[in-house]
């Protein structure tokens, strides 16, 4: 080891290149030691493979890293990871790049043909849990504004859910049909398992159960207690202190608390009648159903189709004629100022979560989102969205926004739909456009789950926009195999409408764009529809690939270093995003 | 030889020299995020250029020649970057650290066998430090400590883990 009073400076000086802290005197000084003394420069290297073991010490502690072997050819991409799997009998984690930043990400970085993999030291990188699957016991029959605590794990329209099954319900409310006949509405927030077909708990939250008499006893218990059915719709509410109350709207349920030892006795309630538990003495009484803050769960009944004007040639926008229950985001719900994810859009069943706002590369952007109103003069609120950064961020990071939607009664993933919203870009200061820097919305086929996306041979396409007079242009998001330029020019202020048609089964996918600012009088007529875009190709099983919705930035130069604590990149408005179907 | 072999000996090749790589890059940029950069183009250029490759040789000295034309590109193509070291010196730098990080394997276990000793504040410290990437004014905060004490702790922190990685691979300690 050497002397530590010889190297105490150089110590110190790599102590704060190592800490980030380095000024440029110091760097100065180091590089006149470094130059000058074999010896300094073999205790500079030591240090830093200290430092790289400690980031790889950490950074892999849980995931082995690996590379993502390249891509030979499109067709042979699974099976290459299939077999790099087995050979190495490795599980990739997209942490390094992180988890969802790759929506955007990974699409440049899957193009370079390797993606690196390794988990970034700082970052803990666990392991998904792994539940063993039960039985299956119910299905989700119905959704609305559902935003899930964990929206990896978000049930959708249709999802079947086993036993065991832990859900929490952020806002929004599902509705589970049971395989034993009954059925519960749960209301968000709420917190609940999913036992066996004929039995739930009540974590944290309301529900209102119908069970017919074939699911007779069927049971929904809190932590305290426990309402047993009796030929009967009951609803059930408890807080996280474990208050609760019951109130029985048809028929007969029994209601007991779970702590014999301090409890009092079980009560049978009657149509109409209403119980509460205290947690605080334990009592649980028969009180006034006026007296109780339960309200049933109900789903808001969808709000009337909206106006679209039909397209003369009977093209994209015509589709949207005939049916009910799109998916809707018009932001004339939820606070003035919030986080996305608290903009939940309203009506429309099929939204997964809310919105949310990342970036690539673990960087930290903020993303303030406001709602405003009018975007257009028919219009209600919309989502003002702007992008900001530290005053340097390494290079090619992607701020975004994003949300998914799931099928619903009138809308399958597998079978076509049309994707629009309303866009205005207000500002991008931060842009630089030399740098390749661009603006990306919809990116179908990017998925949260990039492992997955990756393995499914992606499907993958966007829609660009890199400067302000710039024509939008279409483009393979993975490959770039291909682009198409569009005849729309990107204008500050200028309201676009965006609709998107995709139609996985027939492997057609259409743009249609109309500018809604030059276009005032004639706003049903598209400025350019695309040709179908054939570097897309068909998904084996579009659910898989579908259903995410991203608008967002993908800043391809470093940022400079700036005085600024932060910097705004781009701020753009959002309206009447909506997933609708096609056809009869 | 087929594609498909081609592919799992590269695979192969670079899953084992994967940390070697990392830590002759790393030890030439300031920042985790650029290394990773680098380490990106630079395995996308690998692959590319893997025909080249004389089977037999050292595919990791090869990878760190690759690597370090990348370093070069990287800062060139983003002149507002600036590098840790001047142009001279990382010329001086690249073989002799390519020679050294040859037996960061080694040391990367020695390393785990010290961390396994390591408990308490220091331990809690290094934790913050790489796993949680937690900043310095809040592990300040957190400890009621001011900055300053929270660098010179790292820095003997590290200081101590070298010492011990240093005895380790000497052979003067063992579990």
């Amino acid at each position: 080891m050497d002397a530590p009073d010889r190297y105490g400076e150089l110590r110190k000086l790599i102590a704060a290149l190592r800490e980030g802290v380095l000024d440029e005197a110091g760097a100065r000084r180091l590089n006149e030691m470094l130059a000058a003394d074999p010896d300094a420069r073999r205790l500079y290297a030591k240090y830093s493979m200290l430092q790289s073991c400690l980031e790889l010490e950490y950074g892999t502690a849980l995931a082995p890293a690996g590379p993502v072997p390249p891509k030979a050819t499109r067709a042979g991409f699974g099976r290459l990871l299939a077999s790099w799997r087995e050979a190495t009998g490795l599980i990739f984690q997209p942490a390094r790049v992180a988890l969802v930043a790759g929506l955007m990400a990974a699409a440049f970085l899957a193009g370079m043909g390797i993606v690196w993999w390794l988990p970034r030291s700082g970052e803990p990188v666990a392991r998904p849990e792994v539940r063993q699957p039960g039985p299956t016991v119910a299905r989700v029959v119905r959704t609305q504004d559902c935003v899930w605590a964990d929206a990896a794990d978000a049930p959708c329209y249709q999802s079947a859910l086993e036993a065991g099954r832990q859900l929490r319900l952020s806002h929004g409310m599902i509705e589970i049909a049971y395989s034993s006949g009954a059925r519960m509405i749960v209301a968000g927030p709420a917190e609940f398992v999913l036992e066996s077909e004929k039995s739930a708990r009540l974590v944290c939250g309301r529900i209102a159960a119908d069970v017919p008499k074939e699911a007779s006893g069927f049971a929904v218990r809190t932590q305290r207690v426990q309402v047993v059915d009796l030929g009967t719709e009951f609803g059930l509410s408890v807080d996280k202190d474990g208050a609760s109350e019951v109130q029985v709207y048809r028929g007969r349920a029994g209601v007991r608390p779970l702590d014999a030892r301090t409890s009092p006795k079980p009560l049978q309630l009657e149509v109409n009648q209403a119980a509460r538990f205290s947690p605080k003495d334990g009592s649980l009484k028969p009180v006034p159903v006026e007296s109780i803050q339960l309200r049933k769960p109900r789903f808001t009944p969808i709000s009337p189709k909206p106006t679209k004007v039909e397209h003369d040639d009977g093209g994209l926008l015509e589709a949207n004629q005939g049916h009910s229950g799109p998916i809707i985001a018009d932001f004339s719900d939820g606070p003035g100022t919030a986080k996305p994810d608290q903009f939940v859009g309203t009506a429309g069943e099929g939204w997964l979560d809310g919105w949310q706002a990342r970036s690539s590369k673990n960087i930290d952007t903020s993303h303030n989102v406001t709602r405003k109103t009018p975007l257009t003069p028919d219009g209600g609120s919309f989502l003002q969205v702007e992008h900001k950064a530290p005053a340097r961020v390494p290079y090619n990071v992607h701020p975004y926004l994003w949300r998914r939607y799931g099928d619903t009664r009138d809308i399958s993933l597998a079978r076509p739909h049309t994707v629009s919203w309303r866009f205005r870009l207000d500002k991008c200061p931060g842009f630089r456009y030399d740098r390749g820097d661009a603006i990306r919305f919809f990116d179908y086929g990017a998925d949260p789950a990039l492992e997955r996306r990756l393995e499914d041979d992606l499907i993958t396409w966007h829609i660009q926009a890199h400067e302000p007079g710039e024509a939008f242009r279409l483009s393979d998001g993975y490959a770039y195999t291909g682009w198409v330029r569009t005849d729309v020019v990107m204008t500050i202020k200028h309201v676009y409408e965006f609709v998107v048609r995709v139609d996985p089964g027939n492997n057609q996918y259409r743009v249609a764009i109309t500018d809604l600012t030059h276009q005032p009088g004639d706003p049903g007529k598209a400025a350019y529809e695309s040709g179908n875009l054939r570097f897309c190709n068909s998904p084996e099983d579009p659910r898989k690939v579908g259903g995410t919705l991203v608008m967002g930035a993908m800043l391809g130069g470093a940022r400079p270093e700036r005085p600024q604590n932060a910097l705004t990149w781009l701020i753009y408005s959002l309206d009447r995003v909506e997933i609708a179907p096609v056809g009869p | 030889m087929t594609g498909s072999a081609k592919t799992s000996e590269f695979l192969a090749l670079f899953t084992r020299h994967q940390r070697r790589l990392y830590a002759y890059i790393r030890a030439q940029v300031r920042s985790p995020a650029d290394a990773d950069d680098i380490l990106q183009e630079a395995s996308t250029v690998l692959w590319r250029k893997f025909g080249e490759f004389q089977p037999g040789t050292d595919f990791g000295r090869w990878a760190c020649r690759v690597a370090r034309l990348e370093i070069l590109t990287h800062y060139r193509h983003r002149r507002r970057l600036i590098p840790v070291f001047s142009h001279t010196l990382q010329e001086t730098l690249a073989d002799e650290l390519a020679d050294l990080v040859e037996g960061v394997d080694e040391r990367s276990e020695a390393l785990t066998g010290c961390l396994e000793h390591m408990s308490g504040p220091a331990r809690q410290l290094i934790e913050w430090r790489y796993r949680a990437d937690v900043p310095v004014a809040q592990m300040a905060q957190r400890l009621g400590r001011s900055q300053s004490a929270i660098y010179k702790a790292l820095g003997r922190i590290h200081d101590l883990l070298l010492e011990c990685v240093e005895r380790r691979l000497a052979g003067n300690e063992v579990d």
